[in-house]
C-alpha cells in the first residue's frame, strides 16, 4: 500500500497524519486553537510545500508554511495576506490554499472571505490581491453562506496560465481569459433553488459549494451545488445535470480522480432541508463515465446511525494508483480508502473542516 | 518615553519568548507627539518593531481585533477613547484574550 501524508484541518488545529507500510500514525495535534479552514499541498517543489491556513478567534488569520513535510511551520512577519489600505477592509480567512499550474512553479492562489482571489509569485509566502475581481460590479451583489462568503475554489487552467476558474457562496462561478484582468460570471444551466421559480437560473447568485477538474480533458470540470451536480465540457461555459443515479443531489464536496478521465465522487445529502446522508449511512459514490452513472464506492464506513456530514474541502485525494480517497466529517472522524474499502484514520477531533493528501516516495 | 506592553502566553512566540514588550514612542514635545502618544501610536511603533504580534493585535486597517481587550493602567480602553487612549509615561498596556470561541 502506498506510503501517504494526510493532513486534516479541523476547526481547532491541524492534523497530521501519515501511513507507513500500511499502518497510519497520528502526530499530536499542531496549530492548537485555531481553525485551519484550508491546507494544501504544493506538489511542484523537489520537497512538498504544505500551507494551512489558521485562524485564531483572538489573533486573527494567517497562512503558513513547511518545506519538512510538516514538522515544522513558518510564517512571514508582515500578514501573507492584507487586503490593501484603500479598500477599509480586513480578511477574516483563507478558505483555499491552490498551487498555480506546472508551468508556474512560483504562483499560488488563495481564496478568502471576505470574498476575494489573492495570488502569490513567490510560492505561496506573500499574496497580492487580484484587484479587478474585487471590483467587478456584481461583487455588492453576491450573498453569504451559512459559513459565510468566500471564494472556496479556485481552478487553474491546466494548460492555459492566462485562465483561471473561482467558485464562491454565493455568487457562483466566475473565470478569466486574461490572467485575472478581466472576469465573467459563467453558471449557465445551474440552478439556484433558494430564488422564485422564475428566477432560478440567473446570470450570477447561485450557491456553487465545489468544482473540480477532469484527469484528461482540461475543458471538463465537476460540479457540486446547493441542490445539484453538473459538468460542463467547455469549462463552464455551459453546465448540464449528472446527478441522475445519485440519492441525492445536495452536497458540499467533488472530488475529481487526477489520474483517470471521467472518474468524479461525491459525497451525497438528501436536500438543503434534510442535511443528512439518505438512511443515514456515510457513503461515496463515484462516476467512471463522467457522471453518466454512479455507483457507491467501497465498503467500511459507518452503515448506520450517521447523522453527521462532510464539508466542501474535506473531501480529498491523493494521486496514487489505485486511488486513496480522503474525507473528514464534522463529527471528527478522519477516513482513508477507496474501491477497495475505507478506514478510519482518526476520530474525537474536532470539525474537520479540510483535507489534503500526497503519496510519500 | 516608554510604555509596557504585557502579553498572554499566547502571544510570547510572537515576541522572542517574552511576555513583556518594551515599545519606545516619541516624548513630549517631539513632532509625533500627538499621535504616538496613544494607544495607536504605541501599536504603530510595534508594527515597526515586531510586525508579526501587531498583527495579532489589529488587523490590516490598524483596527483591534474584535476579541482582543486592551488596557491602560488598568483601563478597558473601550471604556475610554479606544484606540485613541492616551498613553502615559511608564504606561502599562495589558493585551488580554477576550472570552471567545468553543
Amino acid at each position: 500500500m502506498t506510503d501517504t501524508l494526510l493532513l486534516a484541518g479541523t476547526r481547532k488545529g491541524l492534523l497530521l497524519a501519515r501511513r507507513r507500510g500500511g499502518s497510519w500514525q497520528t502526530e499530536p495535534l499542531a496549530l492548537p486553537m485555531t481553525a485551519v479552514y484550508a491546507v494544501g499541498i504544493d506538489t511542484r517543489r523537489p520537497t512538498p510545500r504544505l500551507f494551512a491556513s489558521a485562524t485564531s478567534e483572538h489573533w486573527g488569520p494567517t497562512i503558513l508554511h513547511s518545506d519538512d513535510l510538516g514538522r515544522s511551520w513558518t510564517e512571514p512577519d508582515q500578514a501573507p495576506i492584507a487586503f490593501p489600505k484603500d479598500l477599509d477592509t480586513a480578511l477574516s480567512r483563507a478558505w483555499q490554499i491552490q498551487p498555480g499550474p506546472a508551468n508556474e512553479p512560483d504562483v499560488v492562489y488563495a481564496g478568502t472571505e471576505p470574498a476575494a482571489l489573492f495570488r502569490s509569485e513567490d510560492g505561496g509566502v506573500n499574496f497580492e490581491l487580484v484587484r479587478p475581481l474585487w471590483e467587478h460590479p456584481h461583487r455588492p451583489q453576491w450573498g453569504a453562506g451559512f459559513g459565510g462568503q468566500a471564494i472556496h475554489t479556485v481552478i487553474p487552467h491546466p494548460v492555459d496560465p492566462q485562465r483561471v476558474l473561482i467558485a464562491l457562496s454565493s455568487g457562483g462561478v466566475y473565470r478569466t481569459y486574461d490572467g485575472g484582468k478581466s472576469w465573467a460570471a459563467a453558471n449557465t444551466g445551474i440552478k439556484a433553488t433558494f430564488l422564485p421559480e422564475e428566477q432560478r437560473y440567473p446570470e450570477f447568485g447561485q450557491c456553487v459549494h465545489k468544482v473540480a477538474q477532469d484527469a484528461e480533458d482540461p475543458e471538463r470540470l465537476y460540479l457540486q451545488n446547493h441542490n445539484g451536480v453538473y459538468r460542463s465540457d467547455d469549462w463552464g461555459g455551459k453546465w448540464v445535470s449528472i446527478a441522475d443515479g445519485l440519492p441525492g443531489e445536495f452536497g458540499f464536496a467533488i472530488v475529481a480522480d487526477p489520474n483517470h478521465g471521467g472518474h468524479a465522487y461525491v459525497f451525497p445529502l438528501v436536500s438543503d432541508y434534510s442535511r443528512f446522508t439518505p438512511d443515514f449511512r456515510c457513503r461515496v459514490y463515484g462516476t467512471t463515465d463522467a457522471g453518466e452513472t454512479w455507483a457507491e464506492v467501497g465498503a467500511g464506513l459507518p452503515e448506520s446511525e450517521f447523522y453527521s456530514l462532510v464539508l466542501r474541502d474535506a473531501f480529498s485525494c491523493d494521486a496514487a494508483e489505485p486511488l486513496g480517497l480522503y474525507l473528514g466529517t464534522r463529527s471528527g472522524e478522519l477516513y482513508a480508502g477507496g474501491a477497495d474499502g475505507w478506514e478510519r484514520v482518526a476520530a474525537n477531533l474536532p470539525d474537520v473542516l479540510s483535507v489534503r493528501a500526497m503519496a510519500l516516495a | 518615553m516608554t510604555v509596557t506592553l504585557q502579553l498572554p502566553g499566547a502571544l510570547a512566540a510572537y515576541a522572542g519568548g517574552r511576555r513583556e514588550v518594551t515599545v519606545e514612542v516619541a516624548p513630549p514635545g517631539s513632532v509625533a507627539e500627538t499621535p504616538e502618544q496613544t494607544v495607536a501610536g504605541v501599536l504603530d511603533r510595534l508594527a515597526g518593531q515586531l510586525p508579526a504580534l501587531e498583527r495579532r493585535i489589529r488587523d490590516e486597517n490598524a483596527a483591534i481585533r474584535r476579541h482582543v481587550n486592551v488596557y491602560v493602567d488598568g483601563a478597558d480602553i473601550r471604556t475610554l477613547s479606544g484606540a485613541q487612549t492616551a498613553v502615559p509615561d511608564g504606561a502599562v498596556i495589558d493585551v488580554i484574550a477576550a472570552v471567545s470561541g468553543g
